[in-house]
């Protein structure tokens, strides 16, 4: 049977306070609480504003807040995100679907994909 | 790009990005592509040849993500710079997923079938795999940026419509949970 020491290359740490900075999945036990302790990042997604074309198959760059969405399904719209609401960028020279996007919003790259319709 | 391939995957800047894998006129491809600013040139050879892969990572550290057919589609691959090597597997099949962050701090959202994994989120630390918050919006073939705590997901489809115009926002944020006390 694997242990946890088998899964995760170290032994449980034995800590009198919690760690400052735990990682993912991290297990330690207090000895001041006597309690077996864990951290959990599951997160959460929240709703932002809504693209102004809708489509699939398209190409993504950038942050949260300044994101870039580019071309998909038969479009050669791009569009920006500021972290509140989208707006047009400039276009694709030709619709271009199924690529893939590197870079930043202001430096991006789109690889690959098909001329679509 | 030397080889012409569509459902292909991307990771890195404007001017030192690497492409990798998706669909050719000849069926799903193993090789990878580096780009300089200027010319594209042979990177290395992936295991697993698929498309609807995604990715994310740079140049020199890049992550390759499920995809069709792909085996079980829970293929996940690590690039250095010169040569691609096996990650952790996915707990299941994400094809169509989006990516975000680093080779060793990456989500990976959405992904088909719609129905069954379309607004699941997966933590990755460069070994394993770990459920995150679910997305509202169950999605596939959409698309993503940002870092595995400060992530973004737009477009794509769902099972009801074929496209979808919704953007999420995700944020990362962890606790401390009790597990036993003595």
């Amino acid at each position: 049977m694997a242990t946890y020491t088998n899964i995760q290359g170290q032994n449980i740490l034995i800590v009198s306070s919690d760690p400052a900075n735990p990682i993912q999945g991290q297990i330690w036990y207090n000895t001041t609480s006597n309690a077996l302790k864990a951290y959990a990042d599951v997160g959460a997604w929240a709703t932002g504003g809504s693209l102004s074309t809708a489509r699939r198959l398209l190409a993504g760059a950038g942050t949260q807040t300044s994101g870039l969405a580019a071309g998909g399904e038969g479009s050669t719209a791009t569009e920006e995100y500021d972290g509140t609401s989208w707006t047009a960028g400039g276009a694709l020279p030709a619709a271009r679907e199924r690529n893939a996007g590197a870079g930043t919003q202001t430096a991006a790259l789109t690889m690959g994909g098909e001329s679509g319709g | 790009m030397t080889v012409s391939r569509s459902l292909t995957a991307g990771a890195g800047t404007q001017t030192t990005a690497l492409a990798f894998s998706g669909e050719t006129p000849v069926g799903d491809t193993t090789a990878s592509e580096e780009y300089d600013g200027t010319t594209w040139t042979a990177g290395g050879t992936m295991t697993t040849a698929r498309e609807s892969l995604a990715g994310t990572g740079t140049q020199t550290a890049a992550l390759a993500i499920s995809g069709i057919p792909g085996g079980a589609g829970v293929e996940v691959e690590e690039y250095n710079g010169t040569s691609w090597t096996a990650g952790g597997s996915l707990p299941l099949s994400k094809a169509g997923c989006a990516a975000s962050g680093t080779q060793t701090l990456a989500l990976a959202f959405g992904g088909n079938p719609v129905n069954s994994v379309g607004n699941q989120t997966l933590f990755y630390d460069g070994t394993t795999w770990t459920a995150g918050g679910n997305m509202s919006t169950a999605r596939g073939n959409l698309a993503g940026c940002g870092t595995q705590t400060s992530a973004l997901a737009f477009g794509g489809n769902t099972a009801a419509s074929p496209t979808t115009t919704a953007t999420e926002e995700f944020t990362g944020g962890g606790a401390t949970i009790t597990l036993t006390t003595s």
